[in-house]
């Protein structure tokens, strides 16, 4: 069974909540980038690696996606 | 099953007369019934550190927790300088614990107050977590994402940050005889049926986009590149005038509440989650409830009174609604100390509109520098400008 996609504005929306729809663009683009990941629409295990990325920023940020992470895992 | 009961109370005075009061009335009402969960709310005139313990002692076998706050209120009407008391009887297993060192670690603070506590009950299906913490720790975000993480997926979250009468200096929980600043205190209440929590706000966002461009933690320094304080009093001179009133004369006393009525909302899409600054840090800076990372963009936000009302209503109506049929036996309400700085005497409508919404059953509640409600699903906990129901079913 073919891993099911979700898009990066799914993986914002998970972060947005806390930090607000700009700084989840921003810290989800970056992690990306740092990834090497361009596409748009990302498989499970990606969006997992950019807020594991993002997972490793100190303070709300880091906090904030491990939740969401959590929170995607269960998806 | 047995039916729960609720009583609440208000008293005034000296530490030990309230709790004498408090303690009085609340075992009057529940006519002989040992209540599971008792909670107090206690103003700075009744210092936690004195009243907590006196109100523990009283109640030796149920659960005790307490805040401090910015006012207080019960279904009979809200006060300054007094005590609060929300009891409840009924069939809960209630599980508490306390967390200490929360500004320097929100994840071992929550760790600390959680160790040890069971994550189900046979026989009680349904659980909700209550969270009350110090918000001048910066942390209040950071410590109910990770109580939510912690404790599972399934959790209802509801709670206050304490408060301090707007002193803004030092605020306290407590939970038993155990009087807290920089900590959290988490009780896990299993029930039959469920709780109800609901949430919600009635701020609008009132400057255009601002950017953080320096932070640390909770306190932002800039803001667009200049001081954050000068970009707050620039950004709300216009509302503030109509008011009658120049921030950048306020006495400090006064900066708190000023702060507490224009906040910062963070773009959520198609809504705003706001965020509290509480004090000045210094001639430029701004310390707020949680941390606001640098390049966040934030708008100063600000509500009209008639909203205020409005708002308070539909946290009761969502808190009603998760309850689904089940008469109520009373709630708990957690209530931004914004909406009375900005109801004023209305503030009594505001809590005459929660009671009717919840049938007209007892409350008892306190103003808050920071509420909590996290629901499964939820990305987000800590709020500000909110009113939160926690609804108990009969």
């Amino acid at each position: 069974m073919p891993e099911p996609s979700i898009s990066r504005g799914e993986v914002i929306k998970l972060l947005s909540q806390a930090l607000g729809h700009e700084k989840a663009t921003d810290v989800v683009a970056q992690a990306a980038f740092r990834l090497g990941i361009r596409r748009e629409i990302l498989d499970k295990s990606q969006a997992l690696s950019v807020l594991e990325q993002i997972a490793q920023t100190p303070g709300l940020v880091g906090i904030t996606a491990r939740f969401a992470k959590s929170r995607l895992h269960l998806r | 099953m047995a039916e729960s009961k609720v009583a609440t109370a208000m008293a005034h005075g000296s530490a030990t007369e309230a709790a004498e009061k408090l303690v009085a009335t609340c075992r009057a009402e529940l006519q002989g019934c040992e209540p599971a969960l008792v909670m107090v709310f206690a103003s700075t005139t009744q210092p936690l550190s004195e009243l907590a313990p006196l109100v523990a002692a009283s109640f030796p076998r149920s659960t005790v927790l307490g805040a401090s706050t910015a006012g207080e209120f019960t279904e009979a009407g809200d006060a300054k300088h007094s005590a609060v008391m929300f009891a409840l009887c009924g069939d809960y297993r209630i599980f508490a614990g306390m967390g200490t060192g929360l500004k320097a670690s929100a994840e071992g603070a929550v760790a600390e107050a959680l160790e040890g506590m069971p994550a189900q009950v046979v026989g009680f299906p349904h659980r909700t977590a209550i969270l009350l913490l110090d918000p001048l720790s910066g942390s209040s975000e950071e410590a109910t994402l990770t109580t939510a993480a912690l404790m599972g997926f399934d959790l209802r979250l509801a709670g206050g940050a304490a408060g301090d009468d707007l002193a803004l200096k030092c605020t306290h929980v407590s939970l038993g005889n155990r009087v807290i600043a920089d900590g959290v205190v988490v009780a896990n209440v299993f029930s039959k049926q469920p709780l109800g929590v609901g949430v919600c706000h009635g701020h609008e966002p009132h400057s255009a986009p601002l950017t953080v461009t320096r932070a640390e933690g909770g306190v932002v320094h800039e803001i667009d590149g200049r001081p954050a304080w000068e970009v707050w009093v620039e950004h709300t001179r216009d509302a503030t005038s109509k008011l009658g009133f120049d921030p950048a004369t306020l006495p400090e006393s006064e900066v708190g509440g000023f702060f507490l009525r224009f906040e910062a909302g963070l773009s959520q899409g198609d809504a705003y989650k706001i965020r509290a600054p509480l004090f000045r840090t210094g001639p430029h800076s701004i310390a707020f409830a949680c941390g606001i990372p640098e390049g966040s963009v934030i708008r100063i936000t600000e509500s009209e009174p008639a909203r205020q009302i409005d708002s308070a209503k539909e946290a009761a109506r969502r808190a009603r609604a998760q309850v689904g049929d089940l008469p109520l036996a009373g709630a708990v309400v957690f209530d931004c100390i914004c909406r009375n700085l900005i109801l004023k005497d209305d503030f009594k409508t505001a809590i005459a509109g929660i009671h009717e919404e919840l049938g007209n059953v007892p409350l008892a509640g306190f103003e808050t520098y920071g509420e909590i409600a996290l629901d499964a699903g939820d990305l987000s906990g800590f709020h500000n400008t909110t009113t939160v129901v926690l609804a108990f079913p009969k």
